[in-house]
């Protein structure tokens, strides 16, 4: 932009410039640490309002509402970490509940009479850790060398393949009329799933944790998954791994030719998502004190996809808030109970059609007019990120040249 | 050993028929991905769709397990309702959810697949029935068994074999000795090339689109014949598995898919009645996973280029 | 004289006294503001062939009751929580009661997998949060210790013993056992073949699954021939069971003629007949609740039932509306025996009436042992004959 209408621009005052500045603009507005931090610290004082009501109106819905609360919450982290899968590094992983699903097995495994093991809250979360990598490994190493469109097929066989396993490994599998295992042996407890979870051992000694009710403390520990989940996120995306994905998921050719490895990338993408999900699923076995195989089936991997594409590929304020609208629009709407998957899934079809950044999304899904052309590639997100840079001048602009022979950024060509 | 040889024959027929119906669907998934290099998610919910529309005609000429109008013309009737539906469904698909998307980033009309996946079996499972719906087949069909030594098979899982085999056969013709399979293919190996011969791509496309659909709607017809039910999950499972037959027969090849849908038919046999009914999906998923690990273009395949 | 005429005015009185008190029955004399249950179960989803009717009957019994006087005159209100077999669901809607004290009970919950996953919940509610189940039959509802779990129906350990019997009596050989890869059947199918191991060694056992809403049996068909079994045994609550009787008979293996079928709950259902075409003829199904077109004292109760939802519903009602109805009747009569205080019921007082009371049901009266289990409840054997299920008698273990 010329001189004259960038200082025009700025005598704009600064929300008309937000709100012209599009869901991108939106997006990096929301995700600023001033927005953020007071989000977090209004929205774990919910439960105290709640309360409130409780106590001076003769409201009944309290707990009520603090356990859709809860699980808002727990979606909004599933999102953002199907978000980082297939956001960043734009890998299609239908088989993401999976890790949910053995987060919340391996904890219930170390922490119930499954096994008679009671693991303290430290050791069992390094142990749900260490799962959900060697499983997203097992299954990452010799799929990432596959085709996206595979890979899609591959997650989803994975996902049906622990659903089977985890309703049949109650008793020693019998194969070819052989027993494999002694009488007795019962891993994931089958059809019923595993009861009598511990929850986890909180002092009562701690300030505020300690003698809030059960659902208060698991919405709050959800929350503050939540957050840690989103500032690692934010931060991430500042390093070189950040920028690596972003270039994965744009041009993949193209990132292959600067010399990213995209293999290593997509596992670490891959392999991070796994971690989030796993880690949200021990939060969930202990809030209900049960691992219950009938959750973890593809048409919640669906629902999550649909939270990720309505928030926006990419966005992490996005995914929040779409977690939360379709965990909660159920309850408000009790009829849409039953339609709840009909609306849903024409929601997704239409958002793609007609808008597939979702709300507040940063991707472009867009079909491309032209092929390549590196400034095509640049998102918005980008864009303002390298507006924020600081301005080349001209003459270094001509040194630059100068010296290296290369094409130096314009200043001028800042779009 | 004993009760592998005794028992062999009869699971192999079973594996082969369950196979061709595995082979009708795949040819759908492969067809479209051909062309479009997209996984049509849609595809066994097409499927599904077209087997409730048939069992929506029966049920209108089948009163109380007897049949209004003479069996045969109720069963084409059936077939109508069914492939026409179905194949219409999956033209009307095409257009308004993947069109729009057809040159966007890859990701785009995979997610949209899955939406429109799960928009047919929940508006099916909310507006139609959640529990399975019967198809008279008792009126509709022979239920003569047909016994060859021990191996014993119902007259229409034969039936259902039979004209899966035609079928393809068929659509094998169709794509390799006419003019207008010429031009599928040509669509399938370089869609701007094709363009540029004077091929209209987006009538290509709509025609596979029909094709597939209505191979599946018939599939759906058969399914509702055999078992005599159709419920509104059918299509998930079966979809799934069909890609994961065109996969490893190779996706994109026409042959490929029909001997893939055949060897996982008679794969999920053998496991289930050698091994273990309780695995029997797993080592499906397993040897799908192997496939794609050992052999990724599949057993019929070009080695596909890694394009970004 | 003084003495009668003192006599006669303490009577009158007395009367007088009673006369401005109690409106109704019961030891307290005044009327509860708010009183509310909740129904809960699989109403919609792929369970609402079992969900559906019995919500039905559910319904009925609270409009039954209000129309008799409610409690103490209030009318009771219905919550109604569909969890679609998901114990996730189950404890979001339930909380929304537990934290209600005007909610005195739940009618359900349905599934023995969505209890096992909440009743911890319940009874850690403050106060607990009672429930009567009409057909969830799982041991561990009750042998837990919750002061909190009571049904109505009849438990695994007692329907599982009274199959094998039943078969064993039959003369059985060769068994397949089946189950469908469900909380329910997989935990009765296991029961069925221990009791063959433990009571009858000479009967051969073959184990199979079924999955959860499968179509083609032909593999489990074809084991099941080779094995030349005289017996199935499918222990199902859905729809698996129509399509796959006929693939039996497809196969050569004619219900009642070359082969027997024993079926649970959700086999005692006519439906099996139209939908497997007459291929389910012949077959035995067991069900832990009594069947109320055979129970004298329900006969009222189907003709309501008939009025209210049509001629042909019944046979749409699935296998649990009879307990449904009778576990309405034993919460609600709980209810109306507590004590009201200043308005309101306690859940303790329900609870203990719960454990000490005899209730009157259309299904016989109800007592309840030290578990929350019923003394004696007969599992009921039908027959699928013409186009409806037969009573054949009652089976114990």
């Amino acid at each position: 932009m010329s001189a004259q209408a960038q200082a025009a621009e700025a005598d704009k005052p600064r929300l008309q410039r937000l709100w012209e500045s599009g869901p991108a603009g939106w997006n990096a507005a929301l995700a600023k640490p001033y927005v953020m931090i007071p989000f977090f610290a209004g929205a774990a004082t919910a439960p105290f309002v709640t309360q409130f009501f409780v106590d001076n109106f003769g409201w009944t819905g309290g707990e009520f509402w603090v356990r859709i609360l809860a699980t808002c919450a727990m979606y909004a982290t599933l999102a953002l970490s199907l978000n980082l899968v297939v956001g960043y590094a734009g890998l299609l992983n239908l088989g993401f509940i999976a890790f949910f699903g053995i987060g919340s097995y391996a904890y219930a495994l170390v922490a119930s009479e499954q096994l008679h093991q009671h693991f303290p809250f430290w050791l069992a979360l390094v142990t749900v850790v260490f799962v959900g990598i060697a499983f997203s490994l097992i299954i990452g190493v010799p799929s990432l060398r596959l085709r996206g469109d595979y890979l899609a097929i591959v997650t989803l066989g994975f996902g049906l393949i622990m659903q089977e396993l985890t309703l049949d490994l109650d008793r020693p599998p019998t194969l070819m009329g052989h027993q494999f295992g002694p009488n007795g042996l019962n891993i994931t407890g089958g059809t019923e799933g595993i009861h009598q979870v511990d929850a986890f051992r909180i002092p009562k000694d701690l300030p505020l944790l300690g003698t809030a009710p059960h659902s208060w403390v698991y919405y709050w520990i959800f929350l503050g998954f939540l957050a840690l989940c989103v500032f690692l996120l934010m931060r991430w995306r500042h390093t070189r791994t950040g920028r690596a994905w972003i270039a994965i998921r744009e041009d993949e050719l193209a990132a292959r030719t600067m010399g990213v490895n995209t293999f290593k990338y997509r596992l670490l993408a891959f392999t991070t998502s796994a971690v989030i999900a796993a880690i949200v699923g021990m939060i969930n076995a202990a809030w209900l004190f049960n691992a219950y195989p009938g959750n973890y089936d593809v048409q919640q991997t669906v629902l999550v996809f649909i939270m990720v594409i309505l928030g926006g590929l990419g966005s992490i304020p996005g995914a929040i808030i779409a977690a939360t609208l379709v965990t909660i629009l159920p309850f408000l709407l009790q009829p849409l109970i039953l339609y709840r998957y009909v609306v849903f899934s024409l929601i997704l079809i239409v958002i793609m059609i007609f808008r597939p950044e979702g709300l507040l999304g940063t991707v472009s899904m867009r079909p491309r007019k032209t092929l390549g052309g590196t400034l095509e590639l640049l998102t918005a997100e980008t864009a303002i990120e390298a507006s924020e840079l600081p301005a080349v001048t001209d003459t270094e602009v001509a040194d630059l040249e100068a010296a290296s022979g290369a094409i130096v950024e314009d200043p001028e060509w800042k779009a | 050993m004993d009760y592998f040889l005794q028992n062999f024959p009869q699971q192999l027929v079973n594996g082969l028929e369950t196979g061709s119906l595995y082979a009708l669907i795949a040819l759908g998934y492969t067809l479209v991905y051909g062309i479009l290099e997209m996984l049509n998610f849609a595809h066994g919910d097409v499927y599904m769709v077209g087997g409730f529309l048939g069992a929506g005609v029966a049920g209108l000429f089948v009163h109380n397990g007897v049949a209004a109008v003479p069996a045969g013309l109720i069963v084409a009737l059936m077939a109508l309702a069914s492939m026409g539906g179905a194949g219409l469904l999956g033209v009307g698909i095409e257009r308004i959810a993947y069109r729009p998307l057809r040159d966007a980033n890859r990701l785009a009309p995979l997610i949209t697949a899955i939406g429109v996946s799960l928009f047919l079996r929940s508006i099916v499972e909310v507006q139609v029935s959640p529990a399975p719906v019967l198809v008279p087949s008792n009126a509709l069909v022979p239920q003569t068994v047909i016994q060859v030594g021990n191996v014993t098979t119902p007259f229409m899982a034969l039936a259902l074999f039979v004209a899966s085999v035609v079928l393809m056969l068929a659509l094998d013709v169709f794509v390799f000795r006419t003019r207008f399979g010429t031009a599928m293919r040509a669509t399938a190996q370089d869609r701007e090339a094709a363009t540029f011969m004077g091929i209209d791509v987006d009538r290509v496309i709509v025609a596979t689109f029909l094709i597939g659909s209505a191979l599946a709607g018939m599939g759906g017809l058969l399914f509702g014949l055999t078992f005599a039910t159709v419920n509104f999950f059918m299509g998930f499972l079966i979809g799934i598995k069909a890609f994961a037959a065109a996969v490893i027969g190779g996706i994109g090849n026409v042959r490929g898919a029909m001997v893939g849908g055949l060897f996982l038919g008679v794969l999920e046999s053998m496991v289930g009645g050698f091994i273990s009914t309780a695995f029997q999906d797993t080592f499906a998923f397993l040897a799908l996973i192997v496939v794609l690990l050992v052999r990724p273009q599949g057993l019929f395949g070009q080695p596909l280029p890694d394009r970004a | 004289m003084a003495k009668p005429k003192i006599l006669v005015l303490v009577a009158m009185a007395t009367v007088g006294l009673t006369a401005c008190g109690n409106t109704g029955g019961g030891p307290a004399a005044n009327k509860p503001d708010k009183v509310q249950i909740a129904a809960e179960g699989p109403f919609t989803g792929d369970e609402a062939s079992i969900g559906a009717g019995a919500l039905q009957a559910i319904q009925l019994a609270v409009k039954d009751f209000n129309k008799a006087g409610g409690v103490h005159g209030t009318n009771v209100k219905l919550l109604v929580w569909d969890d679609n077999h998901s114990p996730q669901t189950a404890a979001t809607q339930q909380a929304a009661g537990i934290s209600d004290s005007t909610v005195l009970g739940i009618v359900g919950p349905m599934n023995s997998g969505v209890v096992l996953g909440t009743v911890q919940g319940l009874q850690g509610a403050n106060p607990p949060l009672p429930f009567v189940t009409e057909s969830a039959s799982n041991v561990k509802v009750t042998e837990q210790g919750n002061s909190v779990a009571h049904r109505v129906n009849a438990r695994d350990d007692q329907q599982g013993p009274a199959d094998a019997k039943f078969m064993i009596d039959q003369g059985a050989q060769k068994v397949e056992v089946m189950d469908a890869k469900s909380d329910y059947s997989t935990a009765l199918a296991d029961i069925v073949a221990k009791y063959l191991a433990d009571h009858a060694p000479s009967i051969t056992v073959q184990r199979d699954s079924a999955q959860h809403g499968q179509t083609d049996f032909r593999t489990i068909v074809q084991r099941i021939k080779s094995f030349k079994a005289d017996w199935v045994f499918f222990a199902d609550e859905g729809p698996e069971a129509a399509p796959f009787v006929k693939q039996l008979k497809d196969a050569g293996l004619t219900i009642g003629q070359n082969i027997q079928f024993l079926g649970t709950d959700g086999e005692d259902d006519p439906t099996i007949i139209t939908n497997s075409q007459g291929a389910f003829l012949g077959a035995y199904a067991s069900n832990i609740t009594p069947d109320p077109t055979l129970v004298a004292t329900a006969a009222d109760m189907i003709t309501r039932f008939k009025n209210e939802y049509g001629a042909d519903s019944i046979g749409k009602a699935g296998p649990f509306y009879g307990s449904a109805y009778a576990a309405t009747q034993v919460l609600l009569q709980a209810i109306a025996n507590s004590p009201v205080n200043n308005g309101k019921i306690s859940r303790a007082d329900v609870i203990s009436h719960l454990a000490s009371d005899t209730f009157q049901t259309v299904l016989g009266p109800v007592k309840y042992d030290s578990k929350g289990d019923v003394a004696t409840v007969a599992i009921g054997l039908f027959q699928a004959k013409g186009t409806d299920m037969v009573a054949v008698k009652s089976i114990t273990g």
